[in-house]
């Protein structure tokens, strides 16, 4: 019992942290086409929000609000600047967004320096869930993304924005006809995805070292949870985390990490063959 | 097919370019024979190559292995240099890859031609640089742990010196103390590379001989951000000791984490350092180390590294041995240049290190003829909640062993 409670309890954490990112980096592959290369930076990018808020000496929950803001200010300023010229070019866009991460890399490293920085546990102590020892602070993070999965999905699926949205995916040159300015929600949408791989840094720094090229790590479980889970489908990208990190974690002690890392891999290229538009896709969408 | 001949073609082009990139600096020194003999020259500065992790991974040992390199350096200048002749350096980053040790290893030897070149974090690099700087004679002195031969590791070259510890030394006085105070089943958590796995065969010998067991062993990839998994197997696993060689950011993240899911077992590490400790105190505390050398060692010329080093880069900057290693290694080049009348060929003054000691922040040091490591303390300590590491007990003068290598 213990032993399937902890596997459980560090699943979660793992697989919140990845659909954070990944649901950030669906949200603007789905609503503008873009391959986001640099997503995992928005990552980092909260991440050491995180590290100026706790080392100016404010409490770390301060930073739950700032890094997102950071996030999404960051975010638009990219869409405004530069994403919003290279639309309906995605091989251009996988180019500049790649250039920008390494960008983002290197001006964390000239501003904060190439050593990692640590930021204070703000909750520390460990419970005990059904035999399992768990720490504090990762319970507070799993419910810390699950409201942030839940409110971004909801918003997605139910506010005005979210149908504007989906009617632009659907057909940009129709919603444009119809009246709906698609430079603006683009603009939106990319501030929201940023925002939200902002607080997936932010939840993250406590429990690990704030490096510059940390987003990278993020980056790649998250993009096979987007493959896995269909682009534009917040749910089968939650799914698709959950494949990611469950699998994992449920692993690495079984066969070692480092077979288990292999395996996961495997097995996503597995189910991708089987359900090219995702895990969620309807039949008729199915290639093979 | 096609396919297949395309990319073997392709290889064989990149190999080509490769091949041409890599000799154009050594056609270059062909041509021009004054530089022929640049490692060699008889006057002008002095050239000292410093190479390693200044970014990625092992940014956080590094940093300070540099800084200690350089303070020597100003040092030996401000008191005349190197039989009279001034020390200039030429630093260059490996950030802890083998392929960009190889490239930097072959500017420094072919374009630089520098004297020797200090440093190196990983294995991995050291044995990079040796398949490049033996073969241009250009002397490696090498200041972090070797694994000592074991997992295939051959750093055993008449150019090159290890300035770390070996597992002789480092892990040999370690466990008997670990059986007499903290108990004797262990878990090994390690990077997966050749440091962690072959220090732990090491390990694995000397447990077994002393009736001990090694009851788990995991090795992670580089970049590992969640080990929560683990730290649940070395709980229930009911081991006495969690035994963990991981690499720089790794292990503060593995550090990070054991303290976040308050772990049941000792943390033992042979890579805890003062420098480690210093950068989370609360997730290091209680930690044992093993070193060659602790910031609390109460000598005069510690004493003295310390004031300088403090004066140079703030008062609390933490130095560990890798660091103090890098701050002996020019002194060292300076004592066999000069015992050999000032000669910088590599083939008189490299034979002539061994003849050498010195007296410096971690005690006497001085190069083992056989094998070309160190002859050194051992301290091991246990961190204290201020991140510093007082010595519990210590060893003088142990010869390193490197079995297989004989000079």
């Amino acid at each position: 019992m213990e032993v399937v409670v902890s596997i459980a309890l560090n699943a979660a954490f793992l697989v919140s942290v990845v659909a954070l990112v990944a649901l950030g980096l669906g949200v603007i592959y789905g609503l503008l086409g873009v391959i986001n290369m640099a997503h995992g930076e928005f990552v980092a990018l909260g991440a050491y929000a995180a590290f100026v808020v706790t080392s100016s000496g404010a409490p770390y929950w301060l930073a739950l609000i700032v890094a997102p803001a950071v996030g999404m200010v960051a975010g638009m300023a990219l869409q405004a600047g530069l994403i919003s010229r290279l639309v309906q070019r995605p091989l251009d866009a996988i180019l500049v967004t790649l250039g920008l991460s390494l960008v983002f890399q290197q001006v964390f490293q000239a501003v904060f320096g190439p050593a990692g920085l640590t930021v204070p546990n703000p909750a520390p102590g460990t419970l005990t869930i059904l035999g399992a020892t768990f720490p504090v602070f990762r319970v507070v993070v799993i419910v810390i993304s699950a409201i942030v999965i839940v409110a971004t999905i909801l918003f997605l699926a139910k506010s005005e924005f979210g149908i504007v949205v989906r009617a632009i995916l659907q057909n940009r040159d129709a919603a444009s006809v119809n009246g709906v300015n698609s430079a603006r929600y683009s603009l939106l949408a990319f501030g929201l995805g940023a925002a939200v791989a902002a607080i997936a840094g932010a939840l993250i720094a406590p429990s690990t070292n704030v490096v510059p090229y940390m987003g990278a790590t993020y980056l790649a479980p998250a993009f096979v949870a987007v493959i896995l889970g269909g682009a534009g489908r917040p749910l089968g990208v939650l799914l698709g985390a959950a494949f990611m990190g469950g699998l994992e974690v449920a692993l690495t002690s079984y066969i070692g990490p480092t077979t288990a890392r292999a395996l996961v891999l495997i097995l996503a290229i597995i189910a991708i063959r089987l359900r090219p538009g995702g895990l969620l896709s309807e039949k008729k969408d199915r290639f093979a | 097919m096609t396919g297949n001949m395309q990319r073997r073609d392709f290889i064989r082009l990149a190999g080509g370019l490769g091949a041409a990139a890599a000799l154009s600096p050594m056609l270059a020194a062909c041509a021009t024979p004054a530089a022929a003999g640049g490692g060699g020259s008889t006057d002008g500065p002095i050239k000292l190559g410093f190479l390693s992790a200044l970014t990625g991974l092992e940014t956080i040992l590094g940093a300070t292995q540099y800084q200690c390199f350089e303070l020597a350096v100003n040092q030996i200048n401000a008191a005349g240099g190197i039989a009279g002749r001034e020390i200039t350096t030429i630093k260059e980053d490996n950030a802890a890859d083998s392929k960009q040790t190889i490239d930097k290893s072959n500017k420094l030897a072919l374009s630089d031609k520098v004297t020797a070149v200090v440093g190196l974090i990983t294995s991995i690099e050291r044995e990079a640089a040796l398949t490049v700087l033996p073969k241009n004679k250009v002397p490696l002195l090498y200041t972090t742990y070797y694994e000592g031969s074991y997992f295939d590791a051959h750093a055993c070259d008449p150019y090159y010196v290890g300035l770390g510890q070996v597992p002789n030394q480092q892990i040999d006085p370690l466990v008997p103390w670990l059986s007499d105070n903290v108990g004797s089943s262990y878990y090994i958590v390690g990077s997966d590379y050749i440091w962690p796995r072959g220090t732990s065969i090491r390990l694995a010998e000397l447990v077994e001989d002393s009736g001990g067991k090694i009851v788990g062993e995991q090795y992670f990839p580089f970049g590992t951000t969640d080990f929560s998994q683990v730290i649940r197997d070395i709980d229930s696993s009911g081991a006495d000791i969690a035994w963990v060689p991981l690499a720089g950011t790794d292990f503060l993240t593995f550090l990070n984490q054991y303290h976040q899911f308050d772990g049941k077992a000792k943390l033992v590490s042979i890579g805890m350092d003062d420098v480690f400790a210093h950068e989370n105190p609360a997730a290091a505390e209680g930690v044992i180390a093993s070193q060659a050398y602790f910031m609390s060692l109460e000598n005069d010329a510690n004493a003295k590294f310390l004031k300088a080093y403090a004066n140079d880069y703030g008062a609390d900057a933490p130095v560990n041995a890798i660091g103090v290693a890098a701050y002996n290694a020019p002194w060292l080049i300076k004592a066999a240049i000069e015992e050999v009348d000032g000669s910088t060929d590599p083939d008189k003054w490299m034979p002539a290190i061994s003849k050498v000691s010195l007296d410096g922040p971690m005690g006497v040091v001085s190069v083992d003829p056989t094998n070309q490591n160190t002859t050194q303390a051992n301290y091991i300590g246990e961190v204290a909640s201020d991140g510093s590491i007082p010595v519990i007990e210590a060893v003088q003068n142990v010869t390193p062993d490197v079995p297989g290598c004989s000079l």
